[in-house]
């Protein structure tokens, strides 16, 4: 075995790059061409005629500017309330004296891991009988719990790295828990509530099994489920499905792109600076 | 930090033992309570309508108790076992495919300087991808038809026609691995290209004038530095599998009949299209069996994680 020259390392990465990429250009250049070249084969790999009509059926003709409000509306309450319930719980865990601090972690780990069908049938019947079926908080509680586990882990190990002397000094001037908490620690670790914050935002705005089943309504669908259920009468409008994607992507990939190096070393642990 | 967490404890302004924890447990509280009330007590509640045959009144959920009758349904049911065989063949093949793949990238691209950056952004995208856009997208390369991934095989002289890839269960399966592998493969390669920036550098130069090789410098310095961040790759990646729903629905329906069709959509289609709320409670109870002793099987990899965390 050798060792890869710089232009093999080189060479490897520009074609992964572009392994990614190439299905990105596919569906923008599909969401571009008029409806009548979307069923061309062989398929033009750049449009003869440009359009925006796809964008504007996505939006006006499909109702899909009330699915990205849905959206919206669901993620940005969910990323607040996990922010809170999180921060409290990880401060306490990391700071505070409690017993079986090391089996909560391996449970929040666990918990983390479940997929939604495991609780689906339950939650369904208990947000039916509290008539919560197809509300913002109906799908809202569910997300918090779904976000929570991995926003605790996240957050804890931003509070573990600031020294406990503060809060030991701040309790012999008289400070309570909560507002030592609120006031000291929460501001030092502002970095980690971004990426608890986009870490949420993104898993809640992608989320499809929990928004099919609760918010089923035409009127409150959320992005995914809107994309997911696009459907025309003759043949899948391809051209406005991908027109809708790219719109319910470009939020998420800004936050993604702004907050890449917070993103980074949540995934990682801090091991990449990016 | 267990040190400090002492030195707390040692406080003497708690004379009663359980009072210096009261603030702790206040804080975790709400969200203790969000997660009993949506994680633990549905899950006793799905195994407690699992039990029952659930009828849908005017009044309500009628519960009338038949014992393991469910399960014993499921479990002599071919089709059950089907999606139990396509979820796990899933999510091995997938995660196999994944960390090795991924291995070799993160590998390859490690000591690459320029274009780093950008490139871990781009790795990103994938990461932060909606399913079903990515459902949605597969399927429109796959298209029998007009889909391009023929073009392009039949330009490479590959294939002499075009493919119906979702059409027939081999290629359906392999294509939905395809679509997923595409998704979550630069996920891995960023955790694994984390491990690979702590590995000491003076520990190669010193191997290289031991006389080892690459391959020995691998086995040997390598490899067990970056074990923590495939650990992290492999559960977080198993499990996630395990769970895999949005892919298929979109992309294939779970067809050509149940080939690509995993356990939580056999389960979503008896709770909300057969409305069969005690059958379909049954199989997403089964879920949690596997899902537990998968958590078992692996609890030496979790544990790494955690203990790597601490």
């Amino acid at each position: 075995m050798r060792r890869l020259s710089t232009a093999g390392r080189y060479a490897v990465l520009i074609s992964f790059l572009a392994i990614i990429i190439a299905p990105f250009y596919w569906i923008v250049i599909t969401s571009l061409k008029p409806a009548s070249e979307l069923g061309d084969y062989p398929p033009s790999l750049i449009p003869e005629t440009w359009t925006l009509d796809h964008y504007r059926e996505a939006l006006v003709d499909f109702g899909f500017l009330e699915n990205l409000f849905n959206s919206m509306i669901v993620s940005v309450s969910a990323t607040i309330i996990v922010l809170i319930f999180s921060s409290m719980a990880a401060f306490a865990i990391a700071k505070l004296p409690l017993p079986n601090k090391y089996p909560m972690m391996v449970g929040l780990l666990i918990l983390s891991m479940f997929p939604p069908v495991t609780v689906a049938p339950a939650v369904y019947i208990m947000l039916n009988n509290l008539g919560l079926l197809n509300t913002y908080t109906g799908l809202v509680i569910p997300y918090i719990a779904f976000n929570l586990p991995f926003a605790v882990w996240l957050l804890r190990n931003y509070f573990v790295q600031i020294p406990t002397s503060l809060l030991e000094s701040a309790r012999v001037d008289g400070a309570n828990v909560f507002t030592i908490f609120y006031k000291i620690y929460l501001p030092l670790i502002k970095p980690g509530l971004f990426t608890a914050a986009i870490f949420t935002y993104i898993a809640t705005w992608i989320e499809f099994f929990l928004a099919l089943i609760i918010n089923s309504d035409p009127s409150m669908r959320t992005v995914s489920v809107g994309i997911a259920l696009f459907s025309g009468p003759y043949s899948i409008p391809y051209g406005t499905i991908f027109a809708g994607s790219i719109i319910a992507m470009l939020p998420i990939v800004i936050l993604t792109v702004i907050f890449r190096k917070g993103i980074i070393s949540g995934l990682t642990g801090g091991a990449i600076k990016g | 930090m267990s040190n400090r967490t002492k030195n707390v404890n040692q406080q003497p302004l708690h004379h009663r033992p359980w009072k210096k924890n009261v603030p702790g447990y206040l804080m975790v509280l709400p969200a203790f309570l969000v997660l009993a009330a949506i994680m633990f007590y549905p899950i006793f509640y799905t195994i407690r309508m699992s039990l029952n045959n659930v009828d849908i009144s005017s009044s309500g959920y009628i519960f009338d108790f038949i014992g393991l009758q469910h399960y014993i349904d499921i479990f002599t049911n071919s089709v059950y076992w089907d999606s139990i065989w396509l979820t796990f063949y899933f999510a091995f093949v997938t995660v196999a495919v994944e960390i090795v793949l991924g291995l070799l990238i993160a590998l390859a691209i490690n000591k690459v300087k320029r274009l780093l950056n950008v490139s871990l952004v781009v790795m990103l995208i994938p990461w932060a991808l909606i399913t079903v856009v990515s459902g949605q997208m597969w399927s429109y390369i796959y298209n029998a038809v007009y889909g391009v991934l023929n073009y392009v095989l039949e330009t490479l002289h590959l294939i002499d026609s075009p493919i119906a890839w979702l059409a027939t269960p081999d290629t359906a399966v392999i294509s939905m691995m395809i679509a997923e592998i595409w998704k979550t493969t630069p996920f891995v390669v960023i955790i694994l290209l984390a491990g690979l920036q702590m590995v000491p550098k003076d520990q190669y130069e010193a191997a290289s004038m031991d006389g080892a090789n690459v391959w020995q410098q691998f086995w040997k310095i390598t490899l067990p530095a970056i074990k923590g961040s495939i650990a992290v790759s492999i559960i977080f990646r198993l499990l996630q599998a395990f769970g895999v729903f949005d892919l298929p629905f979109v992309l294939t329906g779970g067809g050509p009949g149940n080939a690509t069709q995993p356990v939580a959509m056999l389960a979503q289609k008896s709770l909300f299209q057969n409305l069969n709320f005690g059958l379909g409670s049954a199989i997403s109870v089964s879920v949690v069996f596997f899902i537990i002793m998968l958590s078992i099987t692996f609890y030496p990899l979790i544990r790494s994680v955690v203990k790597g965390e601490s």
